[in-house]
């Protein structure tokens, strides 16, 4: 059941890893990457780390999401609902 | 005299001014230069352009994956000449993971045997490492604040209009309100029993970062003004990185080893508590800094 589970997250990490390099909004991009993130997470308390498996939830999963959202609002990729618009 | 100087004078004006009887042969030669790059060249028609780039662009992808694969092949071949995870027999288990494994709750009173190895036996890493962090932060700043000394009244009037158009989202709000208790206390939890549980200064650092931006989101930034000024970020996180450096360096000169267990055990805690502070600041600072430019 373990190893199921194991195959599952490994086959996910390639895939995310692969799509966030292939999409062609940034934003996608860094959505897939913070799921990266989670499932790497998930991996390092299988591997028996704890440590590592916190600080990859708090920063690869969280705050590097958070810093390159800010990013992308800088470099003006991320489109707001203006209401100027309106 | 003074027609010696006036010749001197002329001969430096002709000097500067490349006019004199020796810059002759350079100015011939910048003529042919110039004939020479004034034949017009045959110029690219749109059509020419766009199929240069395609091939070029098809040249880059073929390129691309030719090295992606070459180097994959090598990753590929180095996993597979690796040892077996888990294996005693590995080189990784020998006579630094025994003495590690084995004397470190005695040594360092962590028993997380990771928190007595990064603080202790390899403290000069960590310091190392939490130094890193703090000049990061530091550049940040150098980069991306806003002085308000600085300001022209065109950069006060663009301010006040963001301000005006800084709008809560309700579900971000109402949610926010619920976590920033659980998750502020589980940071802290992380970080003061780094020396009995998994966690520690780094993992502990940056939940306590992680809800600090999201205080900051929910509540705005005046009320994270309210408790944290400038003043005070500063004092954290230099304060954190003094504290590691003074007591790791006395450690280090009273002999690393002679101390006693509970004393080391307060000295693993109390190194574990500056570098999550240190994380803490460096977290927060790089949010704050990105959105405002100001904490």
């Amino acid at each position: 059941m373990d190893a199921v589970f194991e195959c599952i997250l490994l086959i996910g990490l390639v895939v995310t890893a692969i799509a966030s390099a292939l999409q062609k909004k940034l934003l996608n991009t860094v959505l897939i990457y913070t799921a990266y993130g989670l499932i790497m997470s998930v991996l390092w308390m299988l591997l028996r780390a704890p440590d590592l498996a916190i600080t990859e939830a708090a920063v690869g999963a969280g705050v590097s999401g958070v810093l390159f959202f800010l990013t992308l609002k800088k470099i003006h990729k991320i489109k707001e609902h203006d209401s100027d618009e309106q | 005299m003074i027609q010696m100087s006036n010749d001197r004078f002329d001969k430096l004006k002709n000097w500067v001014d490349g006019t004199g009887p020796e810059h002759k042969h350079m100015q011939r030669s910048q003529q042919l230069d110039a004939v020479h790059y004034d034949t017009p060249k045959p110029e690219k028609t749109v059509a020419q352009q766009k199929a240069s780039f395609n091939t070029f662009f098809k040249a880059y992808k073929q390129v691309a994956a030719v090295l992606v694969g070459v180097i994959a092949v090598f990753f590929f071949i180095a996993i597979f000449s690796m040892p077996e995870f888990g294996n005693p027999d590995n080189p990784t288990n020998n006579e630094v993971v025994e003495r590690y494994v084995g004397s470190a709750e005695h040594e360092t009173g962590a028993e997380n045997v990771i928190a007595g190895m990064i603080l202790n036996y390899r403290g000069f890493d960590t310091f190392g490492e939490s130094n890193v962090l703090f000049i990061a932060a530091c550049c940040v700043m150098m980069l991306l604040w806003r002085d308000k000394k600085c300001f022209t009244d065109e950069d006060r009037i663009a301010l006040e209009l963001e301000k005006r158009h800084e709008e809560r989202d309700v579900i971000l709000s109402v949610i926010g309100k619920i976590a920033i208790p659980v998750i502020l206390v589980f940071g802290i939890c992380v970080l003061f029993n780094g020396h009995v549980s998994p966690g520690g200064g780094f993992s502990g650092g940056s939940i306590l970062g992680a809800s600090l931006i999201i205080f900051s989101v929910t509540y705005g930034s005046d009320a994270v003004r309210r408790f944290m000024s400038e003043r005070v970020y500063n004092i954290i996180r230099i304060s954190g990185l003094c504290i590691y450096g003074v007591l790791f360096f006395i450690y280090i000169y009273c002999g690393a080893n002679g101390i006693e267990n509970g004393l080391a055990q307060l000295l693993v805690i109390i190194i574990d508590i500056a570098v999550g502070l240190v994380v803490m600041s460096t977290m927060f600072g790089f949010y704050a800094f990105y959105t405002k430019g100001e904490l």
